[in-house]
């Protein structure tokens, strides 16, 4: 029973063992803070209702990094701009010392396709093999391989860009003020 | 995490340092769980909701009305983006609804439909009572939900009435209101679905919102036509619920789109299944 005490008790000690890893991929897959923490809010309600399914499965935590995922990229499919919903930014003290090379990062992601970052984030921020991205997003394995490959091109050509570190910089410099 | 560093080549290898070298040290917002868990509450709410509807007007066509009509039923909570696919991820089956808190909504079918029957509009009486077992794997005797055939003057069609805690926002609870302690849920915003004319809906409807002495929308009377069928329905909220009841010319049980119409209009018109949800007998504690 979902509401019962220790339910609750599951699930939020759950969320607060998990929620970190989660919040890092969903942050690197919408490339904002922000919409990261919605999109991990939306992830674990849904998680929430099918909890009894989640705490079945073989590895739960990769189960609810599967939901994770779902949402973004059906988010992403419904959002016909690309804007990202927020219903407040966090007013919330940064914890970065340098925190350009991460905007400049985020950046080069948002240049990419939904998917080419997906592939990119599970491939090398998840470290899951070739055909357990392949799994995860309904590829071939070919497909995966070739998304990699162009969206490495892609960051590493955008990342070289001294117009968008230039750019990071600035935003870095605004955030910390 | 387990490195495929013999898999990679340099330049991904590369970028799985950066990775790691820039998101060293985020860390997630502290009241990310109690939100998640808040939103999973309603979420659960809304999907029992969206099942009880089921319950009662299940086909394919009915889930283009009643659960629309509630805003936000099982076509919305039971989004496919909420299910993986991997393995270890397989796709979510349906499972049992909620229980629900106790409280009024727990009234018993068989009281409701004595209760129906005695505020039922003058020349409108039931005749059949539908089925008064809950709907789900244990049985027993249903509660909070009815959906009876009744004949009056405009001809026979369907009475279907539910009661449900809206979890969220109990602000109008009373004393003796099961939700009203369950403050930590009263964020106020979960429940405006069910009440709201803003949700989409199909076919053709008329939409106007019920609203108290403060102007606040406390519910909604709603009329949906599709083909021959017209549904009536007034949900309102109560004490810390809701009581829904709508009204269908047909006398099919799963009502839907392609029901044959049993009559030209419902059996009750919408002042009348206003009357209805407005009565005390639906929200007084069980004694």
């Amino acid at each position: 029973m979902p509401d019962s005490p220790s339910t609750d008790e599951d699930f939020t000690a759950f969320v607060a063992a998990r929620s970190p890893a989660l919040y890092r991929s969903a942050w690197l897959l919408t490339t904002s803070a922000p919409a990261a923490e919605d999109l991990v809010q939306s992830a674990l309600a849904k998680a929430y209702v099918h909890w009894r399914k989640v705490q079945a499965a073989d590895d739960p935590a990769a189960y609810v990094h599967g939901i994770v995922l779902k949402t973004f990229l059906s988010e992403r499919r419904r959002r016909s701009s690309g804007e990202i919903p927020v219903d407040a930014t966090p007013d919330r003290p940064s914890t970065d010392r340098d925190p350009t090379e991460r905007l400049a990062l985020m950046a080069a992601l948002r240049m990419l396709a939904p998917l080419d970052r997906a592939v990119v984030v599970l491939r090398y921020w998840e470290d899951r093999s070739v055909e357990a991205t392949a799994h995860a997003l309904r590829l071939s394995p070919a497909a995966v391989k070739n998304r990699a490959m162009r969206a490495l091109a892609r960051l590493r050509q955008t990342l070289t860009d001294p117009e968008l570190h230039e750019l990071a910089s600035t935003e870095a410099r605004h955030d910390t003020h | 995490m387990t490195h495929t560093d013999d898999l990679l080549e340099p330049h991904e290898a590369e970028l799985r340092d950066l990775l790691e070298r820039t998101m060293t040290g985020t860390t997630a917002p502290v009241e990310l769980g109690a939100h998640a868990l808040q939103h999973g509450r309603r979420l659960r709410t809304r999907r029992r909701v969206g099942l009880a509807s089921c319950a009662v007007a299940a086909s394919a066509a009915a889930a283009l009305i009643l659960p629309m009509a509630l805003g936000g039923g099982s076509t919305t909570v039971t989004d496919p983006a909420g299910e993986p696919s991997s393995s270890a991820s397989e796709p979510p089956q349906e499972s049992p609804p909620a229980e629900v808190p106790e409280g009024w909504w727990s009234m018993p079918s068989v009281d409701m439909v004595s209760t129906a029957e005695a505020i039922l509009p003058d020349g409108v009486t039931v005749t059949s009572p539908g089925s008064l077992t809950a709907d789900t794997e244990q049985g027993g005797p249903g509660t909070g939900s009815i959906n009876a055939i009744v004949s009056g003057p405009a001809g026979p069609g369907r009475l279907n009435v539910m009661l449900f805690p809206t979890i969220a926002g109990a602000t109008a609870g009373t004393a003796n209101d099961a939700s009203a302690d369950r403050t930590e849920m009263a964020d106020g915003d979960g429940q405006e679905s069910y009440i709201s004319c803003a949700a989409e809906h199909t076919g053709q409807t008329q939409c106007a919102q019920l609203r108290n002495e403060n102007g606040a929308i406390v519910g909604r009377r709603l009329v949906n036509r599709s083909g021959a069928m017209v549904t009536n329905e007034v949900t309102l909220r109560r004490n810390g619920g809701i009581v829904y009841a709508a009204a269908a010319n047909t006398l099919d049980d799963k009502w839907g789109v392609g029901s044959p119409a049993s009559a030209e209009t419902p059996p009750l018109t919408l002042d009348q299944l206003e009357d209805l949800v407005r009565n005390d007998t639906w929200v007084r504690p069980a004694t």
